[in-house]
């Protein structure tokens, strides 16, 4: 009869207690660890979606371009910057873009906007903007001068299909530069794209600054985005020499506010966890205390006969351990059959709540809500729960090594 | 040691509780020795003391002053987990009531004493079950101690205490919950011990049957010995 024994049929003393605290301890640390899952996994999207949301894992622009937005600050050299970028390991796609910030003005009013002269088919691999388009489309090559605008900007200025509109901007060489365009689509409703952006095609855009073949940003979009620094290194020592200087950035760079609300998000759930640590201490703190009180005289009777304060509390913490380990791993199945749930199937977020879809300030297009197993997370879960509940049997232990065997017999004589 | 040394001694010991501003003196500089084989029974009424000088006899509560020797060794300023394992060691207990552990068969029970120290499960199997025959619970080895009668359960209790040949046994009112023939029977138990395989055996009791069946009375009162007597057990 080794201590664990002892510990298990001890347990079973009171089944309705244990149950009730084998339940709490399963269900916190089963619900800790699929918060775990769906945190990492809604980060995953997260990511994917601070992604498109920047334009590409790594931006090329010309050097000063990002801190000033600066007109005529164009990447001389689109077309081999492409080709470089291509020649690296993780590049997948490489995507041009002209950005032009101006003001939109119909009859109706005028809104600042950022006027994104793009090429949809380039666009697709890393957003398919089509699906997002409640009226006429996305860029239809047939389109001349088209404009899509979201849904609120449309409102706002009154625009609706077909209707034209005139960007007032600023050329490269500083001199005001206007030009019409026909709203040939309008976005849906929470698309994330409602205001202060608007979209034409890339030649149109390359028209109304001027810009010729030059062009204003390439996105970069990698097989793997976790390999961005490495690529933006690797681009930058390969650019270092170019005709035009350049500047290369990753898109946490070019978007660090991202990334903070990113991080704030992970660390509000590694509190949750926290919280949920605390309840669960207290909770099997009071089960072992209560099972220590009812004991005393049992404990002290041990002790008569010869077992030691340090084997009395190892007695305590024995049950504790039998009661975690068990609850433990049934917390880890129940997690997983969640994860394999969630992972599999998944749950529709916007079909439950039609909602906002914006996490951490990012707008997110996958709107399922799943789960991804980080093992060390996961794993650090478990000891946590096992760190938490040595810790809160540490009192009960205390109390139990500390009877003294002559007084502890004589309660309840 | 040969066998009229005392295997437990005491010397002036004295024990005083403080209960608020009032001590209450419990021992009063009890001088006692017990020799290898003797069966003595402390007598005396309630309050009287002799509880307190079993315990300080089991190295359960340490003394106010004096001293305990047991086996040679002094023991009255030994720490609470040496104390533990010097009792593991030296000393069998049957105690008053609550004597088993409720999650343990009466096997296990009896043999708990024996795994502390550490004996294997083929030597613990060896020792306890010729034991738990001889006190004919050979039948119920796989009982919990619910499904046994009070007299069943301090057998096993007694096979507990003895199995690791402590040096002597302790005994507090062990029959004050058995009926008379349960205590008739345990008495006889312990008799037979004593006689047959010298088993030393100290017992506290107020039980007028038990101490007629001691070799040695010890009376006491108010915390002092007022009596020592060699008898014929009836």
């Amino acid at each position: 009869m080794n201590d664990l024994r002892l510990g298990w049929r001890n347990l079973w003393r009171n089944p309705t207690r244990t149950i009730i605290s084998a339940t709490a301890i399963t269900l916190s640390f089963a619900a800790l660890l699929t918060t775990f899952g769906v945190s990492d996994a809604s980060y995953d999207q997260m990511l994917d979606a601070a992604v498109k949301t920047a334009g590409g894992s790594v931006l090329v622009h010309a050097r000063g371009w990002h801190r000033s937005r600066a007109g005529d600050l164009l990447l001389e050299e689109p077309a081999r910057i492409a080709a470089i970028a291509h020649e690296l390991p993780f590049v997948r796609h490489t995507i041009p873009r002209i950005i032009v910030q101006g003001l939109l003005s119909s009859p109706s009013g005028a809104a600042s906007v950022r006027l994104l002269g793009v090429d949809a088919k380039a666009e697709t691999p890393l957003l398919d903007l089509a699906p997002f388009v409640a009226e006429g489309s996305f860029l239809a090559a047939r389109d001349a001068d088209p404009l899509v605008v979201g849904h609120k900007l449309a409102a706002k200025l009154g625009l609706e299909l077909g209707d034209r509109a005139v960007i007032t901007c600023a050329d490269p060489k500083g001199e005001l530069a206007r030009a019409l365009f026909h709203v040939s689509g309008i976005l849906r409703p929470n698309s994330g794209l409602d205001e202060g952006v608007a979209f034409t095609s890339l030649p149109a855009a390359a028209q109304v600054v001027n810009a010729g073949r030059r062009r204003t940003e390439i996105g970069l979009v990698l097989t793997d985005d976790a390999r961005r620094d490495e690529v933006a290194r690797a681009l930058r020592a390969e650019l270092q020499h170019s005709r035009s200087p350049v500047e290369v950035l990753t898109w946490d760079q070019a978007l660090p506010e991202l990334l903070g609300a990113i991080r704030a998000d992970k660390s509000f759930a590694w509190l949750f966890g926290l919280v949920v640590f605390v309840i669960m201490a207290f909770g099997i703190a009071n089960t072992f205390l209560m099972s220590v009180l009812e004991r005393v005289r049992e404990l002290g009777l041990l002790s008569a006969l010869g077992v030691t304060p340090a084997r009395t509390a190892r007695l305590v913490f024995a049950e504790t351990a039998v009661l975690t380990l068990f609850s433990v791993a049934l917390g880890y199945l129940i997690a997983l059959s969640l994860h394999f749930y969630l992972s599999r199937w998944g749950i529709d977020l916007a079909g439950l709540s039609g909602m906002e879809v914006e996490m951490a300030g990012v707008m997110v297009q996958d709107l399922r809500l799943r789960s991804v197993i980080d093992p060390v997370r996961w794993v650090a879960g478990g000891a946590g729960v096992v760190a938490i509940v040595v810790l809160s049997a540490c009192y009960p232990a205390l109390r139990a090594a500390r009877l003294d065997p002559v007084q502890a017999m004589r309660t309840y004589e | 040691m040969t066998s009229d040394e005392a295997i437990v001694r005491t010397e002036k010991l004295s024990r005083i509780y403080r209960q608020g501003t009032v001590e209450v003196h419990a021992l009063r500089a009890v001088d006692f020795a017990c020799r290898r084989g003797e069966f003595v029974a402390l007598a005396g009424p309630s309050g009287s003391g002799k509880s307190t000088l079993l315990n300080q006899l089991g190295t359960l509560d340490p003394p106010t002053s004096g001293r305990v020797t047991i086996a040679g060794r002094e023991v009255t300023r030994l720490g609470r987990a040496a104390a533990a394992r010097f009792r593991l060691a030296h000393i069998g207990f049957v105690f008053q009531a609550f004597n088993l552990l409720p999650v343990l068969t009466a096997y296990e029970n009896a043999e708990y004493t024996l795994l502390l120290q550490g004996v294997s499960a083929a030597k613990r199997r060896a020792i306890v079950l010729p034991l738990l025959e001889r006190v004919g619970l050979g039948a119920m080895q796989h009982r919990r101690p619910h499904e046994l009668s009070g007299g069943q359960q301090q057998r096993v209790a007694v096979v507990r205490a003895i199995a690791p040949k402590p040096a002597f046994v302790l005994a507090d009112e062990p029959t004050a919950n058995l009926d008379s023939q349960s205590s008739a029977s345990l008495l006889d138990l312990l008799e037979d011990l004593n006689r047959s395989d010298g088993l030393t055996l100290v017992l506290a009791s107020h039980d007028a049957q038990v101490i007629a069946r001691a070799r040695r009375v010890v009376r006491l009162r108010d915390g002092s010995i007022v009596g020592d007597e060699e008898q014929s057990p009836t």
